[in-house]
């Protein structure tokens, strides 16, 4: 008897509070090899909507498939007053915080991700309202490969890929 | 000896409930003069009372952290409505209110289509501000900033990425990791938690 009430005690505290979740890590991985070209080409590019007046953020995937290592040195855009390298990095306590990067090596044989919580460029006192749907262009600048020009859509990327309906 | 097991048992079960969300910070008996993306006065956390919230520490210039964290929130907030969650409410807190603006918050949320009926965006003076993030913890610092051609500088922030579950009562039982915040985790705890 005191057996069976014991283990309805456990069970009690097992399930009074529902399940446990632990937590996902994402982990970042920050140069996976992935050769797609023979080229250094930017690929998946995304601009985050944001108001005039304020910062924003491109993102995309720089793909390396030369066997020369480059270096993305700086980006130009209409859009912003400033456009700045910048890195995302955690700080103390668990804060975050992000600073400007002075070149980002894009290695031979390799994608480097700019993507949220890591590497972005920053797109700093927008001229005007940076919209879902619209297509920015934008100009890389690598220390070998020289210029590349690309156009990049202005979405919530994450709202996307999480809620697959969401609708604009 | 069933009749003590059972209030023992019921006594387990409120016990455990109070591990899972002990009382992590509270703002005391403080009172905050806030406003939010209309100009209209919230006096925090009291406006919180008798529901329970969940909070969030953001500046509008951030354009990687906070907006992730925000679409966290909105991803909450559309779970909420599916599963029928409705003693709850969502709060965003600017710690950059010398920029954050009303007007600066309702654009915000404007460009990002966000549903504004349980979510309100608070800004205040900064004094105001720092007394109320840094008494649960919540840190803001200046780190890079970016000065324009006409004088003007606008600061990065350098911050703790939170999302916080606020009981009836006005105090903090749980955090969670802002811009990594598991939404399943959020929504199983909200359906638990209703104090
Ligand atoms: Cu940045």
């Amino acid at each position: 008897m005191k057996r069976i009430l014991i283990s309805v005690l456990a069970l009690f505290l097992i399930t009074a509070c529902g399940t446990e979740k632990k937590e996902e890590m994402k982990t970042e991985a920050p140069a996976a090899i992935e050769q797609t070209s023979t080229n250094l080409e930017i690929t998946n590019g995304w601009i985050r909507p944001s108001a005039k007046g304020t910062n924003t953020a491109f993102f995309f995937d720089a793909v390396n498939g030369t066997d020369m290592d480059d270096t993305l040195l700086t980006v130009e855009s209409d859009i912003a007053e400033v456009v700045q390298v910048h890195e995302t990095y955690q700080a103390d306590k668990g804060m975050m915080g992000m600073r400007e990067v002075k070149g980002v090596a894009i290695p031979k044989d390799s994608t480097v991700n700019f993507k949220p919580r890591g590497l972005h460029i920053m797109l700093i006192k927008l001229k005007h309202d940076v919209k879902t749907g619209e297509e920015y262009k934008l100009k890389l600048n690598f220390a070998k490969k020289g210029s590349l020009e690309i156009t990049a859509p202005v979405k919530d990327m994450l709202t996307k890929q999480t809620m697959g309906e969401h609708k604009h | 000896m069933k009749k003590i097991l059972i209030p023992i048992a019921i006594f387990f079960t409120f016990i455990s409930c109070q591990e899972k969300f002990p009382v992590l910070d509270s703002w005391g008996s403080a009172n905050y003069n806030l406003v939010n993306q209309d100009g209209e006065k919230v006096i925090f956390p009291h406006a919180l009372k008798g529901k329970v919230s969940l909070v969030t520490y953001i500046f509008t210039n951030c354009p990687d952290i906070c907006p992730l964290t925000t679409n966290n929130m909105r991803l909450i907030q559309e779970r909420m409505k599916k599963e029928g969650i409705n003693h709850v409410d969502l709060y965003s807190i600017s710690f950059d209110p010398e920029v954050d603006t009303p007007p600066v918050l309702k654009k915000f949320a404007e460009m990002r289509d966000l549903n504004l009926s349980n979510w309100q965006f608070l800004t205040g003076d900064k004094k105001e501000i720092d007394d109320l993030i840094h008494q649960i913890g919540v840190f803001a610092v200046r780190g890079d900033s970016t000065v324009f051609e006409d004088g003007k500088t606008i600061y990065y922030y350098i911050h703790t990425d939170r999302i916080s579950l606020v009981d009836k009562e006005g105090k903090i039982r749980k955090n969670y990791p802002g811009s990594t915040t598991n939404i399943d985790e959020v929504i199983n705890d909200l359906k638990d938690f209703n104090e």
